[in-house]
């Protein structure tokens, strides 16, 4: 049965570097939750403690009211996915499916009746009796899923499944992960560095850096309102502006330079009169406008959908090294094509973007979730 | 944190290992060394005996020849397996596979018996010998001592070359190749500029695995060698001298050895480290087609050197069936030398066979537990065995017999004698091919799929013996079979253990050789040779694998 899994103030350590200083997270049971953040940010570690091929040298970690600190990792039944698929070459897609009822002294029928179905599931069932050297990647890792659910284990682990896959099979194997995840109802802890798939499959994401985690929630809530600056820039893209915080008459503005302040009433209200701040807009949260910043175009790249723009502030107000912004133009918009060095206004869409502190560490818009 | 140590099954394992490398080879090396430097009646420390060793001509001259020889050996090896290799891979050769298995089996074929068929073509009384002398009444030049030595060693050892740098020469991409050329370098100089400097680390590799083998070879000087002494035989004979008495004298000749083994070890590991190149080749150099002269000359210089170094393999079958009449061969044909064989010393065949099969289980056993502790369960401990599993490269065989004999004769632990000890010495002799191979293709196993199988409720032993080692097995056999043909091929370290009751094919065929009684030599080096290439068959047919790896 699935299970929910509480990680309570956990602890990595390999020799003298701390991997994971102290981290706690929630996974409901039977819900799609990825750990997400670039690499080196602890997440596959934190995923091998939960599967027990790493031990948890603080704190703990309890599958429903259970410590699994001290069980072993083939003690604990889970169903693990690997990057590389790991299917044991010397078997069949059927008798890797298979191995882990035998171990579990399934009956033969029994056994029988849920290779089936399961392989029928991830529709590999025309190539059970196939040598795994005569499988694509992407029928590897359908194997790989299938062998990891048949079990019914207590949570799917999954350590960035698809890194291998070339980039359309990478988007099928994602539908085909989300959809047999929802259709059995398992608790899945997904790893992964590509922010696009996290973005789209999982229920909740749980940011990650240093191993730290930033922030929880889910996906349209990180990417609209991102804790800081880190979140804001590593899902998505955003184009971080400098900016001061002016108060007049109990209203609150975001002060771009001499001609261009926005009406912000959202920020919190510990926001200071002078605070220098850094306001993150994502390219699509930008349009073209008679009032607003005025910037130069550098070069537009058509995408089909849409076109994407580079461009430059006419004042020296961006944040970073990165002088280089950018915008999205809906096709549909315009028929109009901007030439390079153009100069248009861009007005940002005052609901849609975020402000951090200085030092970008944290967001001072109101309806910010850091974790829920 | 908790620091407690686990007693699971790998700890375990990993102290049995470090408890046998202890007791079997650091504990009697340890000894050896100790004799060494201790005089031999009041076993106080002393220098003598290396003293004894550099003033005497007689000794130092032993030292001087052993460097000469390898040092011929290894650059005729060289000028000899260098073109073959390069031939072969980049040329249209007629009759290329069989020309392979001929090498293979010339290289896995024991020297002495090379070193033996030889004295019967060329020696005193060889037929070669007895053609010219009778019908042209020509002094053949004599194959005793150096040139003998040379002879059979390179016509052994050049194989080595041979398949180091024809692995190395099928990892070359042509792109390679194409590139020079696109750069402006003749198609001519890309043997020079491109090929060579790209094969020079393995050829090195290669060249100093022949010297280490010349120089620790004990079979051929012996047989071939007579007055040319060595250091193989001087501390044989040294050693079988002062049996009963003390053997520190030849302790410390061992000692010398060792040393310079441990030096042409650790420049061989250097060159390795420092200079290969990694490199995978998805477009092979394209076979070409040699034209006119040239054609002809490549073929009749590759058929020359294959026909001769598998002439003694040819000669000792042929001679096998001869009737005998003392050391003399009738111009008859007869199975008296079998016969003579299986009546009178037909324990030596089982013991070879029965010695060799408990050797090669242990090999196996040990081979793919160390393996696997010091890939997967990297420690301090295990890095230690790992280095101590290096020792058998530079423990010259007649060293090793030594060494186990100095150790085990005396104190708790007696095994002189007896067939632990022989089959103790195949074991450290042999293991490192099989360890080798079995760490290369565990290195190739991603740990994930280990992981996989426990995480579907298989405990870490159970995954070693259901997914690990099966998938181990095709990489631990190919280094099982170099294993287990050099086993029952042993000669060095077994001709100063074995005693009437444990001596093998390989000790017989040495004995029947000094007595003169070359039919049952013959015999015997034919069964021995025939059961070398039916393991190569088998195995061959086994793996489906067309080479073998060294």
């Amino acid at each position: 049965m699935s299970v929910a899994i509480k990680i309570v103030n956990v602890v990595k350590k390999y020799e003298k570097t701390t991997v994971i200083p102290d981290l706690s997270l929630e996974i409901k049971n039977g819900e799609f939750f990825t750990l997400l953040g670039p690499s080196g940010c602890g997440k596959t570690t934190l995923l091998r403690m939960i599967a027990g091929f790493n031990s948890i040298d603080g704190g703990y970690i309890k599958f429903d009211d259970e410590v699994i600190n001290e069980i072993p990792a083939y003690k604990r039944n889970i169903g693990m996915v690997f990057q590389n698929y790991a299917i044991f070459p010397h078997l069949t897609v059927k008798e890797n499916v298979e191995y882990g009822l035998k171990l579990r002294k399934v009956s033969k029928d029994e056994s029988d009746k849920r290779v089936e179905e399961m392989l029928k599931t991830v529709k590999m069932y025309d190539y059970k009796d196939r040598l795994p050297d005569r499988l694509s990647g992407g029928q590897q890792q359908r194997v790989a899923l299938a062998r990891a659910i048949v079990i019914r284990p207590n949570v799917l682990l999954m350590d960035e499944p698809l890194s291998n896959l070339d980039a359309k099979l990478r988007i099928e194997m994602r539908s085909v992960i989300r959809d047999i995840q929802k259709q059995i109802g398992i608790t899945t802890v997904y790893v992964t560095h590509d922010q696009e798939e996290a973005l789209a499959i999982s229920d909740r994401i749980a940011v990650m850096k240093e191993g730290i985690v930033q922030q929880v929630g889910t996906p349209c809530q990180i990417y609209k309102r991102p804790i800081n600056t880190f979140v804001a820039t590593f899902i998505g893209s955003s184009n971080l502006i400098k900016a001061k915080i002016s108060i007049e008459n109990g209203d609150k503005y975001v002060v771009f330079n001499k001609e261009y302040r926005l009406k912000m009433n959202n920020l919190k209200s510990d926001v200071k009169e002078g605070q220098d701040v850094v306001v993150s807009i994502r390219p699509e949260e930008l349009k073209i406008s008679d009032k607003g910043l005025k910037v130069k175009i550098l070069k537009g790249t058509f995408f089909g959908k849409f076109i994407n723009y580079e461009f430059i502030l006419k004042d020296d107000i961006v944040f970073g090294e990165n002088r280089v912004c950018e915008f999205v133009q809906d096709i549909s918009d315009t028929n109009k094509f901007l030439k390079e060095n153009h100069e248009i206004y861009l007005e940002p869409d005052l609901t849609r973007i975020n402000v951090f502190s200085e030092d970008g560490s944290v967001n001072l818009v109101e309806d910010v979730i850091i974790n829920e | 944190m908790n620091k407690k140590i686990k007693f699971d099954f790998w700890t375990i394992v990993t102290l049995v290992i470090l408890i046998i490398f202890a007791l079997f080879l650091i504990y009697p090396l340890t000894t050896l060394f100790m004799d060494a430097f201790k005089e031999p009646l009041t076993s106080k420390f002393t220098l003598a005996n290396f003293q004894k060793f550099f003033s005497r001509k007689y000794y130092y001259q032993a030292l001087i020849n052993s460097i000469v020889s390898a040092t011929s050996v290894t650059l005729l090896s060289i000028i000899i397996g260098l073109p073959i290799a390069y031939l072969m891979t980049a040329y249209k050769i007629r009759g290329k596979r069989f020309l392979e298995i001929l090498i293979i089996i010339s290289m896995l074929s024991p020297p002495f018996i090379g070193a033996y068929s030889w004295v019967l073509l060329c020696g005193r009384s060889g037929v070669i010998t007895k053609f010219f002398k009778q019908n042209f009444n020509l002094n053949v030049p004599t194959i005793y001592g150096y040139v003998g030595i040379l002879l059979v060693l390179t016509l052994k050892l050049y194989p080595f070359i041979y398949l180091y740098v024809s692995g190395a020469l099928k990892k070359i991409d042509s792109s390679l190749i194409e590139a020079s050329e696109s750069l402006g370098s003749k198609p001519s100089r890309k043997l020079v500029f491109v090929i060579i400097p790209l094969i020079l680390p393995t050829l090195l590799a290669g060249a100093l695995l022949v010297f280490m083998n010349a120089i620790a070879d004990f079979g051929t000087p012996v047989l071939i060698g007579e007055g040319y002494n060595v250091m193989p035989t001087l501390i044989y004979s040294e050693f079988i001298s002062e049996v009963g008495g003390q053997a520190n004298f030849a302790a410390a000749m061992a000692t010398v050895m060792v040393f310079l083994t441990s030096i042409m070890f650790l420049i061989q590991r250097y060159i390795i480290n420092k200079k290969s190149y990694v490199m995978s080749s998805l477009r092979p150099i394209q076979i070409g087609e040699l034209e006119g002269i040239g054609k002809y000359l490549a073929h009749i210089f590759i058929y020359l050197v294959v026909i001769l170094s598998i002439i003694p393999q040819l000669t000792v079958i042929y001679t096998s069936f001869l009737n005998t009449k003392g050391a003399m061969f009738l111009h008859e044909f007869s199975l008296k030398s079998y016969r003579t064989v299986f009546s009178r010393l037909g324990k030596s065949i089982a013991n070879t066979y029965v010695y060799g099969l408990v050797a090669i289980v242990i090999i196996i056993l040990l081979g793919m537990l160390t393996a696997y502790i010091s890939t997967r369960r990297k420690s301090t401990v295990t890095t230690i065995i790992d280095t101590v599993t290096m020792f058998p490269y530079i423990i010259p065989g007649s060293v090793l017999g030594i060494t186990l004999l100095l150790a085990f004769n005396k104190g708790y632990i007696i095994l002189s004698g007896t067939a632990t000890i022989m089959i103790m010495a195949f074991v450290i002799r042999r293991l490192p091919y099989t360890l080798r191979s079995s760490a290369a293709i565990l290195y190739q196993i991603s740990p994930s799929i280990e992981e996989a199988s426990i995480s579907l409720g298989c405990s870490p032993v159970r995954t070693f013996f259901k997914v690990t080692a099966k998938m181990m097995l095709p990489g631990v056999l190919s280094g099982a079979i170099l294993s287990w043909i050099t086993v029952i091929n042993e000669l060095s370290a077994s001709v100063i253990l074995y005693t009437s009751n444990t001596r093998t094919m390989s000790v017989t065929i040495y004995t029947e050789v000094v007595r003169a009684s070359y039919g049952t030599a013959a015999a015997l080096s034919t069964i021995l040779t025939a059961t070398t290439i039916v393991s190569l068959l088998i195995f061959f047919k086994l793996t489906g694998s067309k080479n073998i790896s060294i």
